[in-house]
C-alpha cells in the first residue's frame, strides 16, 4: 500500500537523520540520566524510599526527555520549511502523523532500553520481562499524544515553552497508569490490579491514536 | 478535462488584523504561463501558497484542478541527508508505482548537472547548489504535474544553473503545464510567460 | 433585548440565591458556617464541567462542517472560544473556593482530592487553550487548531478523572465527604440555578463581543 510505503520511507528519512548525528539520542539519555540523580538530591537520600518511588522517577524522567526529543525532531523538520515541502508533496496528514509517530516510539524505546541498566544500578531493582508490555505501552502513549503536540506547536515561536504546558496534564493517565503498571510488575501483584492498569493504557492509546488520526490533517 | 487550471474569487488573507492579500480575482487557464511582479513583502508567496492549499483563504473561494509542484523559497532539504536521499525520498513519497523508479532520480541529477556533489550532505553545500537541489526534486514525478507553482526560482543560482532553468521551464511550456512564476528579474522570466501579474500591497494590478 | 432582560433576572435571582444560602439556610452540625462556601464552589464546579463540555460541542460542531476551512462559520469557533473562557473562570473559582473550604475544615491549604486535582488540571489545560490562541496568527488555522484541541482534551476528561479516582481508591485516600441534608439543597439547587444563569448571560455577552472583535480584526475591508 501507498501509505505504508510513504511511512517507512519517512521513517527512514528519520532514523538517518538521527544516525548521522547521533549525540542527539545521547545527549537525551544524559539528560535523562541527570534528571535521575537531580530527584535524588531533591528528594531522599535514604536508599528505601527512592527505591520504593523509583517507577515514578523513571517514567518522569521519561517524559521530560522525550519532551526533549520531540523537539529537537520536529526542530529539525521546521528549521528548512522542510515539513511544509512534505506537505506541498500532498501527502496525507495522516501518514506524516504516523511516520513522525512510529519515528518518535522507536527513539522513545531505546532511550527506555538504555535507562533500564542506570536504573537497575542506581536503585536496586531485578526487572523481569513483564516490564516490555508496560514499556511499550507506555511508549506508546507518550509518542502518540507528544508527536500531536509537537507538530502543532512545532511552528511556534513559543513552542518549546507551549509544548510542555499543553503535553503533560494529557499524558497523566499514562503517567499514573504506567508508574503502577511498573510498581506491581517489580514487587508484585497480589490482587491482579496490573491488567487493569495496562487495560487503561490500552483504551488510551487507542483513543488518542484514533484521535490524532482524524485530527492530523486540521492541525497541518 | 477542465479548462481553467486556477480560480480564484474575491481572496483575501489576513494574519491577525494585516490583510496580506485582498480582493484577488484570477483565473488561469490550463497550459497559460503568468508572471507575478511585485515588491518584497507585495503578497506573491502568500498568493501561491494560498493556490497550493498551503494556506486557507479568510474569504472568497479558490478552486484549483490538477497536481501542482512548488518550488518555494525555502530550501525544504534535510541537511543531515545527501543530495541523493533528499531526492530519494521525493521519488519514495510520490511515486504511484510499486517500485520506486529511481531513474527518475538519476536523471534529475544529470538535468541539473549535480551529479558530482550526489553523495555530499546538504548541510555542505553552498546556497546555490542547494537550490539546484531543490529544482531537482521538482523533477521527480513532475509529468504527473500540471501546475508548477516557482517562487523566486532565479536568486543564487549561477549563471549556468539559470540557463538550466530556462530549459525546463521552456520544456513544461512545450508539454503544456500552466505556469505561475513569481519573481524579481522582469528580463529573464518574460520570455516564458503569456501574461504578466504586478502585486502591490496585497492587491493585484493591470 | 429580552436576554440582557434575562441576564439582569440571573444576577439579581443570584444575589438572592447567595442571601438564602447565607442567612436563611441552617448552619451544618459539623461544619457550622463554614459550609455555606459550598453553595458557590459546588455551583461553580458543576458550571466549569458544563462549559468544559460546551467547548466540546463548539469545537466538534466547527469541525464537523463539511465545507472548506474558509467557508465554514466561524460561529462555533466563537461559541468554543467563550465557553473555555467561562471554564477558565469557573474552574479557577471552584479550586480556590474549594481551597478555601478546605482549611478550616481539614486543616490544611489542598487535599488531593481526585475531583479537585481534576478541575485545576482542567483549568491549566483550558488556559494553555486560551494561550495558544493568541499565538496563532493565522485565523483559519488558529480555528482548526483550536478546535482539534477542545476535542481531544475533553475526551481525556473522563479518563483523566476516573484514573486519578481509581488510583487513589487504590491507596486508601480520603475522598471529600460531599453529603448535604435536605433542608440545604434548596439553597444549593437556586445557586445552580442561578450561577448558570448568569453563565449563560456571560457567555451570551462574550458571544457578541467575540463577533464584534472578529470584525474589527478583518479591519476595513474583506
Amino acid at each position: 500500500m501507498k501509505a505504508v510505503r510513504q511511512i517507512a520511507a519517512l521513517v527512514h528519512k528519520d532514523l538517518l537523520a538521527e544516525f548521522r548525528e547521533g549525540h542527539a539520542l545521547f545527549s537525551v539519555f544524559l539528560f535523562a540520566l541527570l534528571l535521575l540523580l537531580l530527584f535524588h538530591f531533591a528528594l531522599s537520600l535514604e536508599p528505601a524510599l527512592l527505591r520504593r518511588i523509583s517507577p515514578g522517577l523513571f517514567w518522569l524522567a521519561l517524559f521530560f526527555s522525550s519532551t526533549l526529543a520531540l523537539q529537537h525532531s520536529f526542530g529539525r523538520e521546521v528549521e528548512d520549511g522542510q515539513w511544509e515541502g512534505l506537505l506541498l508533496l500532498k501527502i496525507d496528514p495522516k501518514v506524516l502523523y504516523c511516520g513522525k509517530l512510529l519515528s518518535h516510539l522507536i527513539f522513545i524505546t531505546i532511550l527506555q532500553a538504555l535507562l533500564v541498566l542506570p536504573m537497575i544500578l542506581l536503585f536496586d531493582l531485578s526487572p523481569n520481562r513483564s516490564l516490555a508490555v508496560v514499556f511499550f505501552l507506555g511508549g506508546l502513549g507518550i509518542a502518540t499524544v507528544g508527536t500531536f503536540y509537537a507538530s502543532l506547536t512545532a511552528t511556534l515561536r513559543e513552542g518549546p515553552l507551549l509544548l510542555p504546558l499543553l503535553l503533560f496534564p494529557m499524558m497523566i493517565p499514562i503517567l499514573l497508569a504506567t508508574v503502577q503498571a511498573t510498581e506491581l510488575a517489580l514487587w508484585g501483584d497480589l490482587m491482579g490490579q496490573k491488567e487493569a492498569w495496562l487495560k487503561l493504557l490500552v483504551v488510551f492509546d487507542t483513543v488518542f491514536l484514533l484521535g490524532s488520526l482524524l485530527l492530523a490533517e486540521q492541525i497541518s | 478535462m477542465n479548462q481553467v487550471a486556477i480560480e480564484m474569487s474575491d481572496v483575501g488573507k489576513r494574519f491577525g488584523t494585516h490583510w496580506v492579500l485582498r480582493r484577488v480575482d484570477l483565473s488561469v487557464r490550463r497550459g497559460e504561463a503568468i508572471a507575478l511582479f511585485g515588491g518584497n513583502g507585495a503578497g506573491k508567496s502568500t498568493l501561491l501558497k494560498l493556490i497550493a492549499s498551503l494556506l486557507s483563504p479568510s474569504c472568497g473561494s479558490l478552486k484549483t484542478s490538477g497536481n501542482m509542484r512548488f518550488f518555494a523559497h525555502e530550501k525544504q532539504l534535510y541537511s543531515l541527508l545527501t543530495v541523493f536521499e533528499n531526492l530519494r525520498l521525493v521519488a519514495q513519497l510520490t511515486t504511484k508505482r510499486v517500485q520506486v523508479p529511481f531513474g527518475c532520480v538519476d536523471e534529475a541529477l544529470d538535468r541539473l548537472q549535480i551529479r558530482k556533489i550526489r553523495d555530499q550532505r546538504i548541510g555542505q553545500l553552498s546556497e546555490g547548489q542547494k537550490k539546484r537541489v531543490t529544482l531537482a526534486k521538482l523533477l521527480i514525478g513532475a509529468d504527473d504535474s500540471e501546475i508548477f507553482l516557482m517562487d523566486e526560482p532565479y536568486p543564487t543560482l549561477d549563471e549556468e544553473g539559470k540557463k538550466v532553468l530556462d530549459g525546463l521551464l521552456r520544456e513544461w511550456r512545450e508539454k503544456g503545464k500552466t505556469l505561475l512564476i513569481a519573481s524579481h528579474e522582469r528580463e529573464r522570466t518574460l520570455p516564458h510567460v503569456d501574461r504578466v501579474l504586478s502585486i502591490e500591497g496585497g492587491r493585484i494590478l493591470s | 433585548m429580552i436576554l440582557f432582560f434575562l441576564g439582569i433576572v440571573s444576577v439579581c435571582f443570584l444575589g438572592f440565591a447567595h442571601y438564602w444560602g447565607l442567612f436563611i439556610a441552617p448552619p451544618d452540625r459539623m461544619m457550622g458556617d463554614v459550609y455555606r462556601i459550598l453553595f458557590v464552589h459546588v455551583p461553580a464546579a458543576w458550571m466549569a464541567l458544563l462549559f468544559c463540555f460546551l467547548n466540546f460541542l463548539g469545537s466538534i460542531l466547527y469541525l464537523l462542517q463539511k465545507t472548506q476551512v474558509w467557508q465554514r462559520r466561524r460561529v462555533w469557533d466563537r461559541f468554543a472560544h467563550a465557553s473555555a473562557e467561562i471554564a477558565v473562570v469557573m474552574t479557577g473559582l471552584a479550586v480556590a473556593l474549594g481551597s478555601i473550604w478546605g482549611r478550616p475544615t481539614w486543616g490544611v491549604w489542598w487535599t488531593w482530592d481526585p475531583r479537585l486535582t481534576t478541575t485545576a488540571l482542567l483549568f491549566i489545560l483550558y488556559m494553555g487553550t486560551l494561550i495558544l490562541r493568541r499565538l496563532l496568527e493565522d485565523p483559519e488555522r488558529r480555528a482548526k487548531v483550536v478546535a482539534s484541541l477542545g476535542v481531544l482534551l475533553f475526551i481525556n476528561v473522563p479518563i483523566v478523572y476516573l484514573s486519578v479516582k481509581w488510583w487513589r481508591s487504590l491507596h486508601q485516600m480520603q475522598s471529600s465527604p460531599e453529603t448535604m441534608a435536605p433542608s440545604m439543597v434548596i439553597a444549593l439547587r437556586m445557586n445552580a440555578v442561578a450561577l448558570l444563569g448568569v453563565c449563560l448571560f456571560l457567555l451570551w455577552v462574550r458571544l457578541r463581543l467575540a463577533k464584534k472583535e472578529e470584525r474589527l480584526e478583518e479591519g476595513g475591508e474583506s
